[in-house]
């Protein structure tokens, strides 16, 4: 899932700037899941703000809600009668929700509460790693399960570099040799014969180096007819 | 009345070591408003702020010795939430000091006027609550 | 929607377990009114006469909500009960206040009494104003307190919601006992003399059971106590049989036994996990030169006791651990060795010497017997000849001794064997070295996470014979008393919104019961059975999907509200 993080207190409150009236947003999907913008959070963070205006004597109105998936438009949409009486939202969703926030209400200023990482998974409970590089062109089944984009800090495709040291990256003691892992993990599945097969140089098209992506299912496209057909119900 | 602070105990050593105070016929500053809980496990980062925003000077989670929770983990969650409240505490100038958490057993009488005067003490160095604006005869 | 693979099998639920949060309504419990009683106690002057309890109730009665507000002698007398309950009743109330001394002393008084007006006995709310207000401060002080506190259980009572709640229902008296030693044994002995019906599964043949123990029991008295148990018509074995499946709630339990025979299903309303650990022999021992401490009291037994003697207490291997035990059977065998012959030479070669509790006297005596103490660090290396010789640093002169001995006796390790997969079976946790896991030794022994299931033996911790007797008996009884006892599930227990549940295993991973799990819709339940009504979940759930009956956000909230709440 995305992972983020809450941006610093004090940051927030010198985004908020100029602003009086402001809608604290969560999410119940990923941001909620590692703990970062769910309803618990929009609920101390905006309790926090308020004390911070009390303080302060800056006169803030701070209002909290939390949508399914603040991706979604139909579920940001819920949050037009709230957004119509503030000045600014600031989304505790990740950088995705934010901009369809934005997107959906593009007269209120939209002010990000989360500093978004990355896309990764749970450790343990409170931990979280990132695993995927979103290349957009995925070798997992050549790297035995392991993406040499999100965790080898030089996103090298064909074995360890120099500095490579007892399994470890050169750049942190503690963090694993992607490539290290790679090895071990073929060597698990007896398939090291796939360390041998060349990946070529990336084409980063279908990266971010590209341009922002769209990915498109044909078949789940609405044509105009179907469209049509729901004319006045959306 | 003096300070006004909010002392959130677990129904099991924090609350009876309150009671076995009053039995053994201390004293202690009546501005101390305890709010029982059934574990401090229980106790809620948003529950402190709000006390915070309605002008507590300080306020204190009591639960039982680190080990010997009746709920195994309560009070070790309890030390991580109140731990969460004092960076907040910071980052709002109030003060972390504001907010504590002990660990009593429940035959510790003589420790609850202990606690009431270490945060007393903590809230005359700090200052009271700026929020706390209270007409008299509410305090 | 199944848990993720290869997450602890032992502590997290499977889908194997159903959706089963019980919500049955209590019949006859009146529907909500809103409308509170509160009734102040003079406590016998202990309150009336520390503070003003008349202004009090001046203050309390204009509230919104509150219909009655009276000052009584002792609410929690019995005259004073019926007129509660009449109050109630008359004036249409659906909860109330008590103010008066410690919740802690009256609560399940008065609870009863709301379940006597008809009420659900968690829709009261006890204001302590004696031993937290009456008795700690002066009158004036106390009264404006006073007047606070009882202001706040009054906005908390307004937002009480009946509790779920409902009598366990005892299916069955019996309790299956499962095991591989004397534990088993002694536990159903003890089910056996409390009228209790067993089944005593054993991987093997009853037959097998020997005992060589010491510590105080006389030889011979497990087996008798063995033969005694398989005779009799209360108790059923199962020999050569497994556990396979365990599933239910405590007194309507059903465990899966195989045997070669096949598989049969037996109900149960507890269960006691009765685990020996299998001692892990030392490999210099040789039967006659180099022993255990259990061959050496065999020794003993027939009188004969060494002119010399060398115990080991360190392991050979680099990993030092001292189990429990080891000292104290040390110093208990060298002491009795002492007393069959003072003149016999006994040495004891250690890292610590680690005699607690009442153990330290026989350190004492010991060392006042003559019995040597050596410091070493490293396993002594043992040479066997006619005699047998043991090199051994001695820390404190600093130099390496050769001692001749005539015996040698090593301390033993112990190991627990197919524990992982009983646990897996019973839910109950162990740990690396596959020891059982006791819930909380010092509140709750012989208690496991799992509501019903007991542990006792040597597979949860290494104890001296006699402590495995009394463990196994206080299993057993714990066993049998909650078996036959009215149990009452739920109250103050935690309840999921699935509406706003976002399924992100957190309270999954945090409670120390196992209480919720992942249910047949996707979304996370919790077991009441299990919920200790601690709270843990609620505080740590990221969408605010968890809520405790009795000490929900609002609740908690609107009592800080009044007992801080300013003017602004």
């Amino acid at each position: 899932m995305i992972i983020g993080e809450q941006k610093p207190f004090k940051e927030i409150v010198r985004n908020l700037e100029g602003h009086e009236t402001i809608l604290v947003a969560g999410c119940r999907s990923c941001v909620a899941i590692c703990l970062a913008g769910g309803e618990k959070e929009v609920g101390v963070l905006a309790e926090s703000l308020r004390i911070h205006s009390d303080l302060n004597d800056l006169g803030w109105e701070v209002g909290e809600a939390t949508v399914e998936r603040q991706c979604e438009k139909e579920w940001v949409r819920e949050l037009a009668p709230l957004v119509e009486e503030v000045d600014c939202v600031l989304s505790m969703a990740c950088g995705v929700g934010a901009q369809i926030v934005q997107e959906m209400f593009p007269d209120t200023r939209v002010i990000p509460g989360l500093n978004t990482s990355n896309m990764g998974a749970p450790e343990e409970q409170g931990i979280w790693s990132e695993k995927c590089g979103g290349c957009g062109d995925c070798v997992l089944h050549l790297t035995g399960g392991i993406c040499p984009m999100a965790r080898c800090a030089k996103n090298l495709l064909n074995g360890p570099c120099g500095g490579s040291q007892d399994g470890m990256c050169e750049i942190d003691p503690e963090t694993p040799c992607a490539w290290d892992q790679i090895f071990q993990s073929l060597k698990r599945l007896g398939r090291l014969d796939l360390m041998e097969e060349n990946i070529p140089p990336k084409d980063w098209t279908p990266s971010r180096n590209g341009g922002p992506r769209t990915i498109v299912k044909s078949s789940a496209v609405l044509t105009e007819k179907e469209k049509r057909a729901r004319e006045g119900l959306d | 009345m003096g300070p006004r602070i909010v002392g959130f105990c677990c129904s099991y050593c924090g609350y009876a070591s309150a009671d076995l105070a009053g039995r053994q016929g201390r004293t202690y500053s009546p501005g101390v408003m305890i709010v029982r809980l059934p574990c401090s496990g229980r106790i809620d980062v948003l529950h402190i702020l709000q006390a915070f925003r309605k002008g507590a000077d300080a306020v204190f989670v009591v639960g039982c010795l680190e080990d010997n929770c009746n709920f195994v983990n309560g009070n070790f969650e309890a030390k991580k939430r109140v731990q969460e409240v004092k960076d907040i505490l910071d980052a709002l100038g109030l003060g972390a000091g504001r907010v504590e958490m002990f660990n009593v057993a429940s035959n510790q009488g003589w420790r609850f006027p202990r606690i009431v005067e270490e945060m007393t003490a903590r809230v005359e160095k700090l200052g009271p609550n700026p929020l706390g604006v209270i007409a008299d005869d509410n305090r | 929607m199944t848990l993720p693979p290869g997450s602890e099998p032992v502590t997290m639920s499977s889908s194997s377990r159903p959706a089963r949060t019980r919500r049955p309504v209590v019949r006859g419990e009146r529907e909500p009114t809103g409308r509170i009683g509160v009734f102040l106690c003079r406590c016998g002057g202990s309150v009336d006469g520390r503070l003003d309890i008349e202004s009090v109730r001046e203050k309390v009665s204009s509230m919104d909500g509150v219909e009655e507000c009276m000052v009584m002698d002792f609410p929690c007398s019995m005259e004073s009960r019926e007129t509660i309950v009449n109050v109630i009743r008359e004036n249409d109330l659906d909860r109330f206040v008590v103010a008066g001394c410690s919740p802690k002393a009256v609560e399940a008084r008065f609870k009863s009494t709301a379940q006597e007006s008809g009420l659900n006995p968690y829709m009261v709310e006890i204001a302590n104003i004696r031993e937290q207000c009456s008795l700690v401060h002066n009158l004036s002080e106390a009264t404006s307190k006073a007047g606070l506190l009882v202001e706040a259980a009054v906005a908390k009572c307004s937002l009480l919601v009946p509790a779920p709640h409902h009598r366990g229902r005892v299916e069955s008296e019996e309790v299956l006992v499962y095991g591989n030693g004397m534990s088993a044994v002694v536990a159903t002995d003890e089910l056996v003399s409390e009228g209790a019906k067993v089944h005593l599964v054993l991987p093997f043949s009853p037959h097998r059971l020997v005992f060589n123990y010491h510590d105080g029991i006389r030889p011979g008295h497990l087996e008798d106590m063995r033969d005694r148990i398989t005779d009799s018509d209360l108790v059923r074995v199962h020999g050569h049989s497994s556990v396979e499946r365990f599933e239910g709630e405590p007194g309507a339990f059903t465990a899966l036994v195989r045997s070669s025979e096949g598989a049969e299903e037996i109900r149960c309303g507890a269960a006691i996990i009765a685990w020996e650990a299998s001692e892990v022999p030392s490999p210099s021992l040789n039967g006659s030169l180099v022993v255990t401490q259990a061959e050496l009291e065999s020794i003993m037994d027939q009188g004969r006791v060494p002119d010399r003697t060398v115990m080991i207490t360190l392991r050979e291997e680099d990993t030092y651990c001292p189990e429990r035990i080891t000292h104290i059977e040390a110093l208990r065998n060298a002491i009795r060795m002492k007393e069959m012959d003072p003149r016999v030479q006994v040495t004891i070669v250690a890292r610590d010497v680690l005699a607690f509790g009442l153990s330290e006297l026989d350190y004492r005596e010991a060392m006042s017997r003559g019995v040597s103490f050596i410091r070493t660090e490293a396993s002594p290396l043992i040479t066997v000849g006619d005699t047998v010789k043991v090199r051994v640093k001695d820390l404190n002169l600093g130099e390496e001794l050769s001692i001749e001995t005539d015996l040698v006796v090593m301390s033993s390790w112990t190991q627990p064997y197919d524990t992982g997969h009983v646990a897996q079976v019973f839910g109950t946790p162990v740990d690396r070295e596959g020891f059982f896991i006791p819930t909380q030794v010092k509140l709750k022994p012989t208690a496991s996470i799992v509501e019903g299931v007991f542990l006792c033996g040597t597979g949860v911790e290494s104890k001296t014979p006699s402590e495995v007797v009394l463990e196994a008996r206080s299993a057993a009884s714990r066993a049998k008393a909650m078996v036959s006892s009215k149990m009452e599930w739920g109250g103050a227990v935690a309840e999921v919104d699935p509406e706003s549940c976002s399924a992100c295993l957190t309270c999954i991973r945090s409670c120390p019961f196992n209480a919720p799990f992942i249910g047949e819709t996707g979304k996370a339940e919790i077991e009441i059975g299990l919920c200790q009504g601690c709270g843990i979940c609620v505080g740590l759930c990221p969408s605010r999907a968890i809520q405790l009956y009795c000490y929900t956000d609002g609740q908690l909230g609107a009592q800080i509200g009044a007992l801080v709440g300013r003017v602004r």
